[in-house]
């Protein structure tokens, strides 16, 4: 390791609060190379794809029951797309498209969600973007003279997101360049610390595709315009470390930092804090302080996307944990059923409970297998459920508050949350919480603290979507008081004038006789003429 | 002069001075009381508003008032804070915090709490007579004379008036569907999992 | 469900309780050692009432027993009582005080991590209230003693208050030369009381062999619980933050009061190794439930407790106060966990707060 230190690495010197080191269990799966997943002929691939489907958008599927398609067929709109957010998906493969149906999602509500269902034809699997070698189909793009819009444009057609787990589309992200100052230069800082346990992909990622990483990075890096990139990568991954030494000697612009391996130092605000020391404000993002964050895995996908015009429809997967014959990382394309994986690589699923998706501190357990892949699945654990831990009353011992890394009490929030007093967790910054689960890890009592919490966010957020609606119902109906009034003063003012008209044209024609006889005539004529013109 | 006015004994003395320093100070408290209640006057009441922000502003009428504003008000004479269907026990919980009084269950006779429902205009039964548009008291209902009617469902607040002026009762009451936006987590039970 | 049932490789709470009650083992022991019987019988004793209140209110209460007794807290109460309370004190004065402690106060206000205050130390101020005589009983160092209770007699004079030989618990604290003796604590209260200086007491007692020893195994047995104590720190079990602030306080306290007048206000190496005070320190203040929860709210906690337990060791009416600054600190924690907040990651300025939900 010594002998190839060299001037560009560096050890991280800022620390973030809290964090907790649990048992990595990395070794598992990260010491064969990346293989990919035989896929069966029936892929389910879900039309939203990024964080943002919490927020309802408009996806327009552009393709129809029957229609067949090839690998990599855009099967929703991304450009003319009416919702700037929205992020297209692809075809996995060669195929027709069978059925699009609302099936049950990967939300952690288990709600359905649209699906698209694709069957393969018998010989996709001949296709595969890791077999084939990237001189024959490399695209003729000489990347730094395209202008930024156009890559920005290319990356979100690709349908590319965070692919560190959070799916945040990555083309808004990028969209608008850094600004830079004195204090904050603008860096691109690449996020290769995989913090969580069992997961290995983005170590496998670095170590076999180093510098299609980095020029991944630099083409990232001229769309934002970075004056500098940091490579921020955990002490336990002591050979991706050196191939990326390996690959970075010649450039100026990249330099790797070094961190002591902790959880969570994988999450953004806790990164920013290792790399820059300085604390993200509640209304902040990175761009605030010029930096942009991206995985090693997005990087990866981007450089596919501009240099092969290849659009992201694999990803590289950890599948890990002790019912797992061969625990190795996979090329899995989006829309796999995990059922097929199960039955594929003979995991034995008599001894299977649940599966969880992502790592085991903030990941998401689910029971229902048949429900497919997607770009937010970096890790796939089956492990055979050990004894369900005992919840116990809070002992209140202070642990969760010396470990969180955003320096919460966790155990106040915990206990306003069960009591439902909502107002005291806004005040003890209940939003701010990351649910790293870090506090659950550390709990003597085994509270499950981040459930307490998420159940508050969302009582909060319904609190306050009652609210606006109950302003807005008052404001509608205040307003419909007003209007029937105004019509009611409006009719008895008219009321009023013509009763007054009356009487004051009866007073006229009292003292005038001739006139009154005349205007009455005036108005037999008028009649007349009335019913002459209708008849 | 002096040989007129009684010779009052010292306690007397005492008294009176006890009294007329008490009657100053009770006039001063009085003078500085009234001055408040003129210059620091607010108008109308703060409390009704205060309880009809609190109040779902469905205009129901199931509290036996005619909206929410009169139920705000005449809770501010007396009535019991458990008439509001719509609001529910959240709601009772939170008239009872501000107004400090016990929290009681709700009144069964208004109505029973339910999930939130919107109005739905089968369109193949109206004939277009504007009743239910007149019913409604957050106009959410589009429509005109002898034209097709429909209720916008984002302003709907469920309060069901215009299910009765309906002459074809064209119209139902359906339950929101439950979708990533509207969602809501389950509370974390782990007394079950104790006892089990 | 629980959110992570693989990784979860920290102490869970059984564990926790356990490792405090293994912690006041090597006190127990040199308590053993220099006091006599007494302990160990309070200790079972106090022990078996504990766990039988936490089994019969559980029951009251509709809770799984096993369940709940599995988690080790009345054990610990029980034991901390059994250390706390003198040696040899009659049977039903402990069952009184065991009894209160664990159901008047814990399990009436909820139970475990609900109590405000610490169930021990109620006890043992009920009891100190109601017997004080009895209470403030304490025997001299065993070595010291002509009659010593053998293990029968111990249990007899416990239960009954009369064996053989043996008239009254008070007899047995005569001494070979015809003194009674108590605590160093006591002793010099009252020297001091009487107008003795303590470089007088401190020479009248090196003059006589029966003071020196009396003061010493107090000294060992608190040497003995604050070894008990470090092993706790060293296995993490109590953070550093309320043992070190509770003796910072003392040693800085101490150490103003003997600038003022050396002669009448005892010396911080006095204060620390007489009494309970290491107990007190390492096992009775740090009790999570009853213990301020944040960290910089600990540091103030211990340092209160250190200044209230020397304030009333010196210009109270008790001797050994530890139970009452311990009491006091804990009706103070909620405000002191209010003030103490820690700083949140990033400013905190607050969002769209609900105006209208209740407090």
């Amino acid at each position: 390791m010594k002998s190839l230190h060299n001037k560009f690495t560096s050890n991280a010197i800022f620390k973030f609060h809290g964090g907790v080191h649990p048992t990595e269990n990395k070794l598992i799966s990260n010491s064969q190379t990346s293989v990919k997943f035989e896929s069966d002929n029936f892929f389910r691939v879900l039309v939203n794809q990024s964080s943002v489907k919490k927020f309802e958008l408009p996806i327009e599927i552009i393709v129809t029951k029957g229609q067949k398609v090839i690998q990599g067929e855009a099967l929703t709109s991304g450009d003319s797309s009416s919702d700037y957010f929205y992020v297209p998906v692809h075809s996995p493969c060669d195929g027709t498209v069978l059925d699009i149906e609302c099936f049950s999602g990967d939300h952690i509500s288990g709600l359905a969600e649209t699906t698209i269902v694709i069957e393969a034809q018998k010989n996709h699997e001949k296709k595969s973007r890791i077999k084939s070698t990237p001189s024959v189909e490399r695209a003729n793009i000489n990347w730094k003279n395209e202008s930024a819009e156009y890559l920005v444009k290319k990356i979100r057609n690709a349908g590319i997101v965070g692919l560190g787990g959070a799916t945040f589309p990555t083309h808004i992200k990028q969209y608008i360049p850094l600004k830079r100052d004195k204090q904050n230069p603008a860096t691109l800082i690449i996020n290769a610390m995989e913090c969580e346990p069992y997961i290995t992909c983005d170590d496998r990622l670095i170590r076999e595709q180093a510098k299609s990483i980095i020029e991944g990075a630099l083409i990232v890096s001229r769309i934002v315009n970075c004056d500098k990139i940091i490579f921020v990568i955990e002490d336990n991954k002591p050979e991706a470390i050196m191939s990326l030494q390996k690959v970075i000697k010649n450039e100026s612009k990249i330099s790797i930092l070094i961190a002591p391996t902790k959880y969570p130092s994988g999450g953004e605000k806790q990164l920013i804090q290792i790399v820059t020391g300085k604390e993200l404000t509640k209304h902040q993002l990175p761009k605030d302080l010029n930096i942009l964050v991206q995985n090693v895995a997005t990087l990866f996908a981007v450089y596919q996307a501009i240099l092969f015009n290849r659009n992201l429809t694999e990803r590289l997967v950890t599948i890990t944990g002790d019912l797992v014959p061969d625990p190795r990382n996979y090329w899995i394309p989006f829309g796999t059923p995990i059922s097929w994986i199960i039955k594929h690589l003979n995991i034995s699923e008599k001894d299977l409970d649940i599966v969880i998706i992502g790592g085991p501190l903030m990941g998401q357990k689910i029971c229902d297998f048949s429900i497919p892949t997607s770009k937010k699945v970096n890790c796939l654990i089956f492990n055979q459920t050990l004894v369900q831990n005992e919840i116990k009353d809070c002992i209140r011992c202070g642990e969760c508050e010396i470990v969180c890394p955003i320096k919460l009490l966790p155990q106040q929030l915990y206990w306003f949350s069960k009591s439902e007093q909502w107002k005291p967790m806004q005040q003890l910054d209940l939003d701010a919480c990351i649910e790293c689960g870090a506090c659950d890890y550390v709990c003597p009592s085994h509270i499950p603290l981040v459930d307490y919490f998420r159940f508050a966010k969302s009582e909060v957020k319904h609190l306050l979507n009652k609210e606006s609606a109950s302003e807005i119902a008052k404001q509608r109906f205040e307003n419909r008081e007003k209007r029937l009034i105004r019509i009611e003063q409006e009719r008895k003012s008219k009321q009023e004038k013509i009763t007054l008209d009356r009487q004051k044209a009866s007073e006229d024609n009292s003292k005038d006789p001739e006139g009154k006889k005349a205007a009455i005539l005036a108005a037999l004529n008028r009649f007349k003429s009335k019913s002459q013109g209708e008849s | 002069m002096f040989g007129l006015i009684p010779e009052i004994s010292p306690w007397l003395i005492e008294i009176f001075q006890a009294i007329l320093i008490l009657t100053i100070f009770a006039g001063l408290c009085g003078a500085l009381l009234g001055y408040a209640a003129v210059y620091f006057k607010v108008e109308g009441n703060p409390l009704v508003e205060q309880i009809n922000s609190l109040l779902p502003q469905t205009q129901c009428g199931q509290c036996g008032h005619p909206g929410c504003k009169p139920y705000a008000e005449a809770i501010v004479n007396g009535e019991a804070i458990n008439r509001c269907p719509p609001g529910g026990e959240a709601g009772i919980k939170s008239l009872a915090n501000l107004l400090e009084l016990e929290v009681i269950p709700l009144n069964d006779e208004c109505g029973a709490e339910s999930l939130p429902r919107v109005a739905f205009i089968i369109e193949e039964e109206c004939i277009g007579c504007t009743k239910c548009i007149q019913a409604c008291p957050v106009d959410a209902i589009v429509g005109t004379a002898k034209q097709m009617h429909t209720v916008i469902a984002s302003e709907c607040t469920g309060c069901d008036l215009c299910v009765a002026p309906c002459p074809v009762d064209c119209i139902e009451m359906l339950f929101v569907e439950t979708n990533l936006l509207n969602w809501r987590q389950e509370k974390p039970n782990f007394q079950s999992i104790i006892l089990n | 469900m629980a959110n992570n049932p693989f990784s979860n490789q920290t102490w869970s709470t059984n564990q926790l309780m356990f490792l405090v009650c293994a912690g006041l083992i090597p006190g127990a022991i040199a308590q053993y050692y220099f006091f006599g019987w007494g302990i160990l019988i309070n200790l079972v004793l106090c022990c078996s009432y504990a766990i039988s209140a936490e089994a019969l209110i559980l029951k009251v209460r509709n809770r799984p027993i096993l369940f709940t007794l599995k988690d080790n807290s009345a054990l610990l109460t029980g034991l901390l009582l059994g250390l706390a309370l003198p040696p040899l004190l009659p049977w039903w004065m402990s069952f009184i005080g065991v009894y209160f402690a664990i159901i008047f106060a814990k399990h009436l206000y909820g139970g475990l991590g609900y109590n405000p205050f610490n169930p021990a130390m109620i006890g043992y101020v009920v009891l100190l209230i109601s017997f004080p005589l009895a209470m403030t009983n304490w025997l001299p160092a065993q070595e010291l003693l002509i009659l010593k209770p053998s293990l029968i007699q111990s249990i007899e004079l416990t239960f009954f208050g009369i064996s053989n030989e043996i008239s009254n618990v008070t007899d047995i604290k005569i001494l070979a030369d015809g003194f009674t003796m108590a605590t160093p604590l006591d002793h010099i209260r009252t020297s001091l009381s009487q107008g003795y200086m303590l470089s007088e007491i401190q020479s009248q007692s090196n003059e006589n062999l029966s003071f020196i020893i009396n003061s010493n195994s107090w000294i060992w047995v608190n040497v003995a619980y604050l070894l008990g104590g470090l092993y706790l720190l060293f296995l993490k079990i109590i953070r550093w933050h309320i043992p070190v602030s509770i003796m910072t306080s003392m040693i800085i306290t101490s150490y103003f009061l003997s600038i003022i007048d050396n002669q009448k206000y005892l010396s911080a190496s006095d204060h620390l190794f007489y009494g309970a005070t290491m107990l007190g320190v390492f096992f009775i203040a740090t009790d999570p439930v009853s213990a301020s929860t944040t960290q910089k709210g600990r540091l103030l906690f211990g340092a209160s407790i250190g200044f209230t337990l020397i304030i009333i060791r010196t210009f109270g009416s008790y001797p050994d106060a530890f139970a009452f600054s311990v009491i006091l600190l804990n009706i103070a924690s909620p405000t002191i966990d209010h003030y103490f907040r820690p700083k949140t990651y990033g400013s905190a300025i607050p969002i769209k707060v609900l105006d209208n939900n209740d407090e």
